[in-house]
């Protein structure tokens, strides 16, 4: 974001701000820029950075080989560091609503309404990630034990909307990086959130190449490259643990 | 294949009865409606009123709606500017076909000064089940009323939808209460309330509403795959 925007709007931290987009634990440079306009103004307050379809597949690979470390550790260590995000977002409440504010044009009171309501799925998953319980079956047949277990499913892809950029996000997120999945998260390139991005980075300090962030170019179609959630969608080995998916948004009217 | 969990929009109906607290109700579909500008999946886009209360919650809801203060979100205002250019077309084309099918406009149905990406907040009244308004989502500050007559009827028409993921209800009567409940197609809802969604519940809806729920125990569940274990020791 622009300084002279941030600091109009009242922003004191512009360690939040970020105009790069994070692939496996480092803030990359795009291919090309995407323009974030003020919907109350139409002024250009910054850009975010639009990746190739290259840089999604390292992305891709990355969630991909971070799935068995993430996967294996404590459901303890998991919750500790949501539970360090839901900390920090609570820190940076206000700086936190103001970056949307400018972003999404939403009221300020709601705006830190939403960062609270973001914040309450992280606090809550934190604690969640330690009870995916075994459940014991009466067993229905002679002498053997039955048992249900809960494991993480694979690589999961975060598809999220503008009206609701930092609660839709953490809604996914924090459930699926409680349950042991690392994450792609992929706003929508309209009104794409840093903020979303700065809150997954700081979750990701302590999960290494747990959590991508991505925009893309432009809305993705069949035969091109897109954002990092779509190639995790594609992607068709039979051999590797199942990717799951999770989008908000509208359906195009037909 | 894959796991997934859509969450695809909603079209909300809010019944409010003539058994209902009248200001409590008003004062509810304010926020059901023009939270979030009304950019909101759970936003309501139908407001049926039972007959013997429509026009003296018509003139409340419309006293409390033109009140409402628009402008830019840093201002803190209760209404901020819509996504985008195409958003303010749609609010212009749902209410010029309402108009055009025999609604009033109580209040609004333009844009508003504060910048090209503002419309004010409008209310129609005695808008047809065949406006756009009725079954499209709108995602903007326009509230459209209709009258009805029976519960049997609001029933039907409310669930007319092909969305369903969030219906409001307002009555003093637990056995409506129970029955509307039960009637509703829709993934949640709320009686004599507004806000329902929060981290320990499961948010999501029924038929093109979308897959799966998120939020609560189940969310996290369904990042999960079920390992079923049988074993015996010898």
């Amino acid at each position: 974001m622009h300084a002279a925007a941030a600091a109009r709007a009242g922003i004191e931290d512009a360690g939040l701000l970020r105009d790069r987009a994070l692939v496996a634990g480092a803030w990359i440079a795009g291919t090309g820029t995407l323009a974030v306009t003020d919907p109350a103004t139409g002024e250009e307050i910054g850009t975010i950075a639009a990746l190739s379809g290259e840089q999604s597949g390292e992305a891709v690979a990355a969630a991909d080989r971070a799935f068995a470390d993430w996967a294996g550790r404590l459901p303890q260590e998991r919750s500790a560091i949501l539970r360090r995000w839901f900390e920090l977002m609570t820190e940076a409440r206000e700086d936190l609503a103001r970056i949307m504010v400018l972003e999404q044009g939403k009221p300020l009171s709601e705006a830190r309404g939403e960062i609270d309501y973001a914040a309450s799925f992280v606090e809550f998953y934190a604690e969640e990630a330690k009870r995916p319980n075994i459940e014991g079956v009466t067993s229905h047949l002679p002498d053997a034990e039955v048992e249900l277990w809960l494991e993480p499913a694979g690589v999961a892809a975060l598809v999220t909307p503008w009206n609701f950029p930092s609660a839709m996000l953490t809604r996914k997120a924090a459930a699926a990086l409680a349950a042991g999945c690392p994450v792609l998260a992929h706003p929508r390139p309209r009104r794409p959130s840093r903020r979303s991005r700065s809150a997954c980075s700081r979750s990701a300090r302590g999960s290494p190449r747990a959590c991508s962030t991505s925009s893309p170019a432009r809305r993705p179609r069949s035969s091109r490259p897109g954002p990092p959630t779509r190639g995790c969608a594609r992607s068709r080995s039979p051999v590797r643990p199942r990717s799951g998916g999770s989008f908000t948004g509208s359906r195009p009217r037909r | 294949v894959k796991r997934l969990v859509l969450e695809l929009g909603g079209h909300a109906p809010v019944i409010v009865f003539a058994d209902a607290d009248l200001d409590h109700a008003v004062a509810e579909t304010l926020k059901a409606k023009f939270a979030t500008s009304g950019q909101d999946c759970l936003g309501a886009n139908r407001i049926y009123v039972e007959r013997g209360i429509y026009d003296a919650f018509a003139a409340r809801f419309t006293e409390a709606v033109a009140a409402l203060s628009v402008g830019p979100g840093l201002d803190d205002p209760d209404i901020g500017p819509l996504m985008n250019a195409r958003a303010v077309e749609k609010q212009a084309a749902h209410v010029r076909d309402a108009v055009e099918q025999g609604a009033r406009v109580l209040c609004g149905g333009e844009g508003h000064a504060a910048g090209d990406l503002f419309y004010a907040p409008t209310v129609l009244a005695d808008v047809p089940d065949t406006a756009r308004i009725m079954a499209e989502e709108t995602f903007g500050p326009v509230a459209p009323l209709t009258p009805f007559d029976d519960e049997a009827e609001v029933v039907a028409r409310a669930n007319a939808s092909e969305y369903g993921l969030v219906a409001y209800v307002h009555s003093l009567d637990p056995r409506r209460i129970y029955r509307l409940s039960r009637a509703l197609q829709f993934g949640m809802v709320a009686v004599n309330r507004t806000k329902v969604t929060g981290a320990p519940i499961p948010f999501g809806g029924m038929k093109q509403s979308g897959l799966g729920r998120e939020g609560a125990r189940r969310g996290m569940e369904e990042f999960m795959e079920i390992k079923y274990v049988c074993r015996d020791w010898r």
